[in-house]
């Protein structure tokens, strides 16, 4: 049995959709894989990844309206954690969304708009996570998040620091 | 034992980077087209910066950290934004320390930063 000494496996944490309010939910997901067992500089990384999918959200479901809200879920199982982020605007592409953000490290156009969704999170989180999926709903879009728990490893990686 | 094992390191008290345009503009010499040109730039390589950072974290990468966050300190330059730049020498300095759980704390810092900084440049660019 994996103790991780957390009394819940489900959060739910809603925001304004102005970016201003995105650094709590990101300092909030850092203690929860803190608390996960992620060690801190995955914490910080998985942090990021949940600050770019909120952006993304805020930037292009709602186009930086700042009226609506984002929803963060996140799961907790024994060997994952699930990160949800949940809006109400504008689907966004699929294909887009799911294609090889990878380029965008060595992007090699000069416009601003060719990179304006791998350059400006999706290669991040690609990077990090183990997996990414999103999902547009007639009444809300879902941005799935994955990253896997090893805690033995990361248990043991501790003992050599 | 806590059951949050990093207190001190709990987040950034990060928050979006202001922008001081007039400060960029008399950075470029008053030069509108050239500011323009700057910010244009900006928008299009430090994103890929970003992740570049990001990938030398997670990798251990000290000397991508180092070269990349010089990269970015060298763009905001000309900006004005002070916090930016500081963050960016800071990480320079962790990428040749090999400081990198600092590092980590810092790019999770200017993400969030240049969220803002980002959306105000995208308004501006062209005016």
């Amino acid at each position: 049995m994996i103790e991780t000494g957390i009394p819940w496996k489900r959060l739910t944490l809603e925001i304004d959709s102005r970016l201003e309010a995105v650094p709590l939910l990101g300092q909030v997901m850092y203690l929860v894989c803190t608390a996960a067992g992620f060690a801190p500089v995955e914490g910080k990384l998985v942090q990021v990844c949940v600050v770019e999918a909120i952006n993304n959200s805020i930037a292009h479901a709602y186009q930086g309206d700042p009226a609506h809200g984002v929803e963060l879920e996140v799961n907790l199982l024994p060997t994952q954690l699930i990160v949800d982020v949940w809006d109400s605007g504008t689907s966004g592409d699929v294909a887009k969304m799911h294609a090889d953000h990878s380029c965008a490290f060595e992007v090699h156009s000069d416009r601003v708009e060719d990179i304006s969704e791998s350059g400006r999170g999706l290669a991040v989180i690609q990077e990090v996570m183990d997996s990414f999926e999103y999902t547009p709903g007639t009444e809300r879009n879902r941005f799935r998040m994955i990253k896997r728990r090893d805690l033995p490893q990361l248990s043991q990686n501790r003992n050599l620091e | 034992m806590s059951s949050y094992p990093d207190q001190d390191k709990r987040g950034s008290e990060a928050k979006p980077f202001s922008w001081n345009r007039s400060a960029a503009l008399e950075n470029v010499g008053g030069d509108e087209v050239l500011l323009d040109e700057v910010v244009q730039l900006f928008l299009v390589e430090s994103p890929k910066l970003v992740t570049k950072l990001v990938q030398a974290v997670l990798h251990y990468d000290r000397s991508m950290l180092e070269m990349a966050a010089h990269s970015l300190r060298g763009e905001l330059g000309y900006l004005a934004v002070p916090e930016a730049y500081e963050a960016a020498q800071k990480l320079e300095t962790a990428g040749r320390t090999g400081e990198i759980e600092d590092a980590a704390d810092l790019v999770a810092g200017l993400r969030i930063g240049l969220a803002g900084l980002w959306a105000t440049l995208s308004e501006n660019a062209g005016t």
